[in-house]
């Protein structure tokens, strides 16, 4: 049976660009080495679907919240609930948005310490005032939440800091890869306005179900870190992004980022927590079913899907974080600007678009390492294909 | 997915203002030098989330051990089945 790796995750690594050659030296392909965000898919067979959510959540210390409530998502349907009560979809876009803060603020430390402080702050606040009390959330129930949460206070001043961080990047250069001409992928509700745990998108001006869109996603490369997978929409194979620079095509990577940061900020200073149910009442390992479920998380969108046979053990599982998702454009952005004989610098600036989770990206800027590998590990994309 | 591992730090660099400050981690006997650029306050006893060579985030004593339970219950269950 496959094992984790537990040497690979934690020795150093930079952030690895293989550039495959032509017979004639040129540039065919420039790839972005996923090997240190491993699939855990196969590891997840043959466990109880609901320890399996948990197990998942404790085991990404990065970004635990998007997990919790994608594979929570995939448990409400697993248990028959498609809508959630009115005070437990509140909780969960509280604990969603403070995430998206949490993670994103960060960023701007080094462009403007004392905004990204404020939000640091805002954001941990929010975290408790939403029901999260450590690292890991034990907020979301299948069905609902367990317990009450409440919008955070100091949204003022985190607006502040928000609008301050969006103003600053305002006058940046366009986005690297950017006209994009592939499928930006955004949740979003039944008006089509983003949602982060809609149950919508976009696709070619139609509001398609998410969930049909979701099993629509092939990989080229079946079960593998870097899957590259491709949006197969009526007979077409699409390409497709997703996160900050797909919620704000043609914005400059970091602008869109703050923008994203500054719309969760407002999210957390106009929920309320209506009275009522927490949660309705649900059995998910009680039905032989597939369960999906998706976040449109500060990266991207996450999302989990389950098979679990009518003893509630999972007999197939797909975890697909935007990291993977993203790969195939950031290694696309990779290949121009390497055939165009890009610096460091600009390499930087396209993986950070990206934004893969992966530590090189905390780096400060002009710091991240990246180290530029000739050959190998090539793929074959069109040899496999899947569901 | 991204995965991180939790670990205790159990050494740090004196040099505190460096900017790269490194240190040492451990995880069940299993030591490594680990770079804190990321988490320059975390101290000796502290438990830390480590990714791809660097402390990434600060964790509670409960946290860590969720997260570590979680790393061997994909032994433990492997070993039941095989």
């Amino acid at each position: 049976m496959p094992t984790l790796n537990i040497g690979a995750l934690i020795d150093p690594s930079a952030a690895v660009v293989r550039v495959h050659r032509d017979a004639s030296g040129r540039i065919a392909e420039a790839s972005f080495d996923l090997n240190g965000v491993p699939r855990v898919d196969e590891l997840l067979k043959g466990r109880p679907v609901a320890e399996v959510v948990e197990l998942v959540t404790h085991l990404c210390g990065i970004c635990p919240i998007t997990h919790h409530l994608a594979g929570m998502a995939a448990l409400d349907q697993l248990g028959g609930v498609e809508v959630l009560p009115p005070a437990a979809r509140a909780i969960r876009l509280l604990l969603h948005h403070a995430s998206v803060v949490e993670a994103l603020a960060p960023r701007f430390l080094y462009d403007d310490r004392e905004a990204a402080g404020t939000l640091i702050r805002f954001a941990a606040d929010a975290l408790r005032a939403a029901g999260c009390e450590g690292h890991f959330p034990r907020v979301a129930v299948p069905g609902g939440v367990s317990r009450r949460g409440e919008a955070p206070t100091g949204g003022d001043d985190a607006m502040l800091a928000a609008d301050r961080l969006v103003d600053l990047h305002r006058g940046d250069d366009a986005c690297e890869g950017d006209p994009f001409d592939g499928i930006n992928l955004v949740l979003r509700d039944e008006e089509a306005r983003p949602d982060p745990l809609g149950s919508r998108v976009l696709l070619r001006g139609r509001l398609e179900d998410a969930r049909e869109v979701a099993g629509a996603i092939r990989e080229r490369r079946l079960g593998e870190a870097c899957p590259r997978p491709v949006l197969r929409w009526h007979g077409r194979d699409l390409e497709y992004r997703t996160g900050p620079c797909a919620h704000f095509p043609g914005l400059p990577a970091r602008l869109a980022q703050a923008r994203v940061l500054e719309r969760s900020v407002r999210a957390l200073t106009k929920i309320a927590v209506p009275a009522g149910a927490l949660s309705t009442p649900c059995r998910p390992d009680r039905r032989g079913d597939r369960g999906v479920g998706m976040v449109d998380g500060p990266r991207g969108l996450l999302m989990h899907d389950y098979r679990v046979d009518a003893e509630g053990i999972v007999t197939a599982a797909r975890i697909l974080s935007p990291t993977a998702q993203n790969e195939t454009w950031l290694s696309s952005m990779l290949t121009t600007a390497l055939r165009e004989g890009a610096g460091r610098s600009r390499l930087e600036e396209i993986i950070r678009a990206a934004d893969p989770c992966l530590p090189c990206t905390m780096a400060p800027p002009g710091q991240m390492p990246i180290d530029i590998r000739e050959g190998s590990e090539r793929h074959d994309d069109d040899q496999k294909g899947s569901g | 997915m991204c995965l991180s591992v939790p670990m205790r730090v159990i050494e740090r660099d004196p040099a505190a203002d460096s900017p790269m400050p490194m240190g040492i981690v451990d995880a069940a006997g299993d030591r490594r030098i680990c770079c804190f650029a990321y988490l320059p306050d975390a101290r000796e006893g502290d438990w830390v989330l480590v990714q791809g060579g660097f402390a990434v985030t600060l964790l509670s004593a409960e946290d860590a051990q969720l997260s570590l339970d979680s790393f061997a219950r994909f032994g433990r269950d492997g070993e039941k089945r095989g």
